[in-house]
């Protein structure tokens, strides 16, 4: 029993974006390529998933929007355009986390135990967390830590998600995972679509280096 | 009919409706000075997640304030560039995800060419062509022949540094505060201009800017005078020699273009010297001089209504497919 009948997530935290329509029936999930593009066609985005199920924005019981970590840039556009749609649409919106999935997507293998979990950042340096499957809540943003690339290599055990890393295991993302988490994790409502926002875990250059000068005063 | 304005291009976001393209009926700015204050100057990372922090709770404010529910709007315009990419772009995703859920049209608007309608905007008028156009920013000097909507012919720019760059760094280098404009507007009140004589850069040659060398005289002299050094007198004279250099050109462009009047907008518009001697130049050469209130020089969304509503009908394709560009040139096209 499925207590969401229709969805629509999108996640473009990585230049290969992604996004899952999902109606009573089935659930389809599509990627692009966005390059520096992702601006230009959110629009045709959304109207080609939509299309791609005969379904209509107006029949969307929810919306999903990937909230990181990963692309700032990426993040920032999706989460503005798809809250304005939430707000000004009258639907729920639920930020997903890419570790969320991949929590979820472990969970459905049947796997058990404490997992540490690693998504690409910048400077070849890895955005890492640790999740208890099964039950181990959302991600929140004080339990992620960005690690550089040495650093990472320190890191006993570690699960890679989109991307290879010598040694280290990989995680595809499941979209039966996706599907569930869309349809089942409760989503914000009115004010509080607000607090739909990225995942900011590294500072700017700018905001290391005031911060230093600071310490240093 | 209703246009709101969305403007998130450098570290001000900003909402506004504008009626039929005269009249404000709602405008509101978040600023972000106060964030960007102690890094001396702006930090795009920075400016980009303000931006999405304050968007939303800011349009529905502005809705409020106009007492207008979201379907009584009749297009969005949104600054398309130039800008920080990063700020531009989350302007523009909300702009196109309200433009798609409406199906209302999207106006993609350049930031300098807005700049020039406040003016008319200020004085609640329709846009009167041809004019010159001086913008003068944080960002930008640009002296521009304007002959229709979007007929722009940019006649020079700066080569280096903008007048609101030149006085931020200045200001940051006497300690003066942040942003340079207006802090150094105020600590060279009653100063004496004449006690240091700065160079007045690139005057009689095009209609290019420089304020490069001008900024490093400024600097010398502050060094060579020491503990010395009268800041009110120096703040006077940068004034003074920024103002010139700027009045220099309009002047030559007004008797070359002869056109009947001039617009001159932006930040640096604000500042007092500059409206002065733009006041006069424009008594002396019998043109019309449209300068906007204080409000209106600053970035504002109520601009970006305006020109949208000037410029609308400009545009043939589909709007809900254009990109952010940083580097929109006034007058150019958008890139594919």
């Amino acid at each position: 029993m499925n207590p969401v009948s229709s969805y629509l997530f999108f996640d473009a935290s990585f230049p290969t974006a992604m996004g899952q329509i999902g109606t009573p029936e089935k659930y389809q999930s599509f990627s692009w390529e966005t390059r520096q593009d992702l601006a230009a066609h959110q629009t045709r985005y959304v109207d080609r998933m939509l299309s791609s199920c005969d379904t209509t924005f107006e029949q969307i019981a929810r919306i999903g929007v990937g909230v990181g970590p990963g692309s700032l840039t990426g993040l920032r556009m999706t989460v503005g355009f798809f809250r304005t749609l939430a707000m000004y649409g009258g639907k729920p919106l639920l930020g997903v986390s890419l570790f969320d999935w991949a929590a979820k997507t472990l969970e459905r293998q049947g796997r058990s135990g404490t997992f540490r979990l690693a998504l690409p950042g910048p400077l070849k340096g890895q955005f890492v967390t640790e999740v208890s499957i099964p039950g181990g809540g959302p991600i929140a943003q004080a339990q992620i830590r960005f690690f550089s690339a040495e650093a990472f290599r320190e890191l006993p055990e570690v699960m890679v998600i989109r991307q290879h890393v010598p040694n280290c295991p990989s995680l595809e993302l499941d979209p039966a995972a996706l599907d569930q988490i869309m349809r089942t994790f409760v989503p914000a409502t009115g004010e509080y679509l607000l607090r739909v926002v990225p995942f900011y875990v590294i500072p700017s250059q700018a905001e290391i280096n005031w911060e230093k000068r600071a310490q240093s005063c | 009919m209703l246009t709101l304005g969305i403007e998130s291009s450098c570290d001000d976001t900003s909402l506004a409706i504008i009626e039929d393209g005269v009249r404000v009926r709602a405008s509101l700015v978040s600023s972000q000075i106060d964030v960007h204050r102690r890094f001396g100057g702006v930090v795009p990372e920075v400016a980009s997640r303000k931006h999405l922090e304050a968007i939303h709770p800011l349009l529905q404010q502005v809705l409020q304030q106009a007492d207008l529910s979201l379907d009584e709007i009749g297009q969005i315009a949104v600054t398309t560039g130039p800008g920080l990419l990063g700020a531009l772009l989350v302007g523009v995703s909300v702009g196109k995800a309200l433009a798609w859920l409406e199906k209302k049209p999207l106006i993609p608007v350049n930031h300098l060419e807005a700049h020039l309608y406040a003016a008319f905007l200020a004085q609640n008028r329709a846009p009167e062509y041809p004019f010159l156009g001086l913008i003068v920013s944080g960002g930008h000097s640009t002296l521009a022949l304007v002959e229709g909507a979007r007929r722009i012919r940019t006649l020079g720019r700066t080569v280096d540094d903008a007048p609101g760059e030149f006085f931020d760094k200045i200001a940051r280098h006497l300690q003066l505060g942040y942003p340079g404009g207006p802090v150094v507007q105020k600590a060279g009140e009653g100063g004496d201009p004449s006690r240091y004589p700065l160079p007045r850069p690139m005057v009689g040659r095009g209609y290019d800017f420089s304020f490069s060398g001008l900024k490093t005289a400024v600097l010398q002299r502050a060094k060579l005078e020491g503990d010395a050094l009268v800041v009110r007198d120096l703040c006077a004279a940068m004034q003074q020699a920024v103002a010139g250099s700027l009045t220099e050109k309009v002047a030559r462009a007004l008797e070359e273009t002869r056109v009947p009047r001039l617009v001159v907008a932006g930040g640096v518009a604000a500042n007092a010297v500059l409206r002065e001697r733009m006041a006069a130049l424009a008594t002396q050469q019998r043109v019309e001089l449209l300068i906007p209130g204080l409000n209106l020089c600053t970035d504002n969304a109520a601009m970006i209504g305006a020109a949208g509503y000037w410029t609308a009908e400009w545009w043939q394709t589909d709007t809900l497919l254009v990109n952010a560009q940083a580097d929109w040139e006034l007058g150019a096209p958008l890139s594919d």
